[in-house]
């Protein structure tokens, strides 16, 4: 343990060098595991545990972009585990709304059923998932917990023309009350005549599919479509029609060092080398000098290691607890809010265990 | 059998079904490949794919609509 | 069956081994990580039984008090983490869009800056 107080005891510099990154060296990344056991530096004097107030100390998140659909950040003083668990949660756990149940009145089209069911589900459906309920099998649809589309199409001839030759995403037409055959589907919304125009949070345009052009089928003069699709509440687990993202994805930060000053010709080599342009001339007098510009931009190709004697000059390595994280939304939630839904679904799963060992 | 343009990409759930027409159109308009789906911002190579190796197939299908040679012999 | 089993000896509440349904890597690895960073954990670690199966074991083992205490203690941290995340967060996207706001301006007239959300403003 510490000896004194004013000075924290330090880890020699290659054992700081191996916990904080993954050094990549022209054959093979090395130290990729996190080092999680609190006293795995105890000989050192080193405190490894987790002190919430240190964490709070580190902790930093950093917008680089965002947009409607994307969204790119990082977060730096987590570790690989939890940054995981956010990912999987993002592409697994947050639930939206997809088209589950299609009931098919009428099909002519060359599109079987079957397939014609599998493509309805997958459009995203542009309804704030919060405002709805889990619909389990036994349970009658209401307004709470189903959505209810129609699409009801046939292709005509006027004279060369050929009125409806693809049916697109916006000809689902959303029906705010229920379904329009219930002694088929069941599931005429409840008594009180409610509509879901009238829900809380439902938006003026009220609910559409994300995308008005998508391509749902493609039909010949005498074809027709007429069908219902309910929307029902589910997790990307289940289906990944349901995954409310279309990448979720992080990398840790990469650094790039240069082991001695590279100039002159071999400068100009290491520019060529890097195919995505992380380094840059310098010119210092006379003297041609590489220097790192854009070491965000390595993708660890390993490019600039390869080589003789390459190695020695760069070294490639990755900062442990720095995450550069990106999310794509479908288009049901903003990507920021999708992330503060997943770190609440993660809150979930560590308040129901809390609950269930509490007695 | 893909017959129509799938909806997602396969791999990454991204919404490629409303640009195969407008893939289409700029390859009329002689972009190559790679340039058209760099208009369409498809990044990713999966995606790419996913318009680059589709075949409609469902056009080759349409041509034998039954239901229109019965509506011309009605006529 | 109880969602989550404690699986330990009656005399010995020092090691346990928490059977925990309709969980995966998710949260077991994130779990392991609050677990082994706490020093009065002597060892923890777990596993997926069978992969078909909803279920992880996390095996816990203290130098002293209850593994089902130091496992609550992980948990209302793992929490507590989460939460400072979460406020960390939102307010960074808050002063993204504040700053997104100002700059808007400037992007118009032709100026553009790939990382504008890193520009602090003075």
């Amino acid at each position: 343990m510490a000896t004194s107080d004013d000075e924290e005891p330090k880890l020699p510099a290659h054992l700081e060098l191996q916990r904080t990154r993954v050094v990549c060296a022209a054959d093979a990344p090395s130290y990729t595991e996190s080092v999680q056991y609190s006293g795995a530096y105890m000989a050192y004097g080193v405190d490894n545990s987790l002190r919430l107030e240190d964490f709070r100390k580190n902790h930093r998140v950093d917008i680089v972009s965002l947009n409607e659909e994307d969204i790119e950040f990082d977060i730096v003083g987590i570790d690989a585990a939890i940054a995981n668990a956010f990912r999987r949660i993002l592409i697994a756990e947050v639930p939206t709304m997809a088209i589950e149940k299609v009931y098919i009145a009428n099909n002519t089209s060359v599109i079987q059923d079957e397939v014609l069911a599998h493509r309805l589900g997958l459009l995203p459906i542009k309804a704030d998932p919060r405002l709805f309920d889990y619909k389990s099998e036994e349970e009658n649809a209401n307004e709470k917990n189903t959505i209810v589309f129609k699409l009801d199409v046939v292709c005509t001839r006027k004279g060369e023309r050929i009125m409806n030759g693809s049916v697109k995403s916006d000809q689902m037409k959303w029906l705010p009350e229920g379904s329009e055959m219930p002694f088929h589907t069941k599931s005429k919304f409840t008594s009180y005549g409610s509509t879901q125009e009238n829900l809380a949070g439902i938006s003026s345009e009220g609910i559409t599919i994300m995308y008005p052009d998508i391509i749902v089928a493609k039909l010949r003069p005498g074809q027709a479509i007429e069908l219902e699709g309910h929307a029902t509440k589910g997790i990307g687990k289940t289906h990944a029609k349901w995954s409310p993202v279309a990448t979720a994805r992080y990398r840790m930060l990469p650094e790039v060092n240069l082991m001695e000053e590279i100039q002159g010709k071999l400068a100009e080599e290491l520019v060529q080398k890097c195919p995505v342009g992380v380094f840059d001339i310098e010119d210092v007098g006379s003297v041609k000098k590489a220097k790192v510009a854009r070491p965000r931009n390595c993708t660890l190709c390993r490019e600039c290691v390869r080589g003789d004697g390459w190695d020695k000059r760069v070294q490639l390595s990755r900062v442990k607890n720095h995450f550069i994280f990106t999310i794509e939304s479908t288009g049901a939630l903003r990507p920021e809010i999708l992330f503060t839904e997943a770190i609440k679904i993660l809150n979930e799963k560590c308040q129901r265990i809390l609950t269930e060992i509490s007695f | 059998m893909a017959m129509c343009t799938c909806c997602d990409c396969l791999l990454v759930a991204q919404v490629i079904g409303n640009k195969w027409d407008t893939y289409l159109d700029l390859l009329q308009a002689d972009y190559s490949e790679g340039d058209a789906l760099d208009a369409l911002a498809l990044v990713r190579y999966c995606c790419r794919r996913m318009l680059m190796t589709h075949v409609d197939l469902i056009e080759k299908l349409l041509n034998y609509n039954t239901l229109e040679r019965n509506e011309n012999a009605n006529n | 069956m109880a969602a989550t089993m404690e699986l330990g000896s009656d005399t010995d509440p020092r090691n346990a081994t928490f059977s925990i349904s309709d969980e995966d890597h998710t949260l077991g690895n994130s779990l392991r990580f609050v677990l082994n960073k706490d020093p009065r954990v002597a060892f923890c670690g777990y596993s997926v039984p069978h992969p078909s199966e909803n279920r992880i074991n996390v095996r816990v083992q203290t130098t002293g008090i209850p593994a089902r205490d130091v496992l609550k203690d992980a948990l209302n941290d793992l929490t507590a983490m989460n939460q400072h995340v979460m406020t960390t967060f939102d307010s960074a996207v808050e002063r993204f869009k504040a700053n997104q706001g100002m700059t808007e301006l400037s992007m118009k007239s032709g100026v553009t800056s790939q990382h504008s959300g890193s520009v602090k403003k003075p």
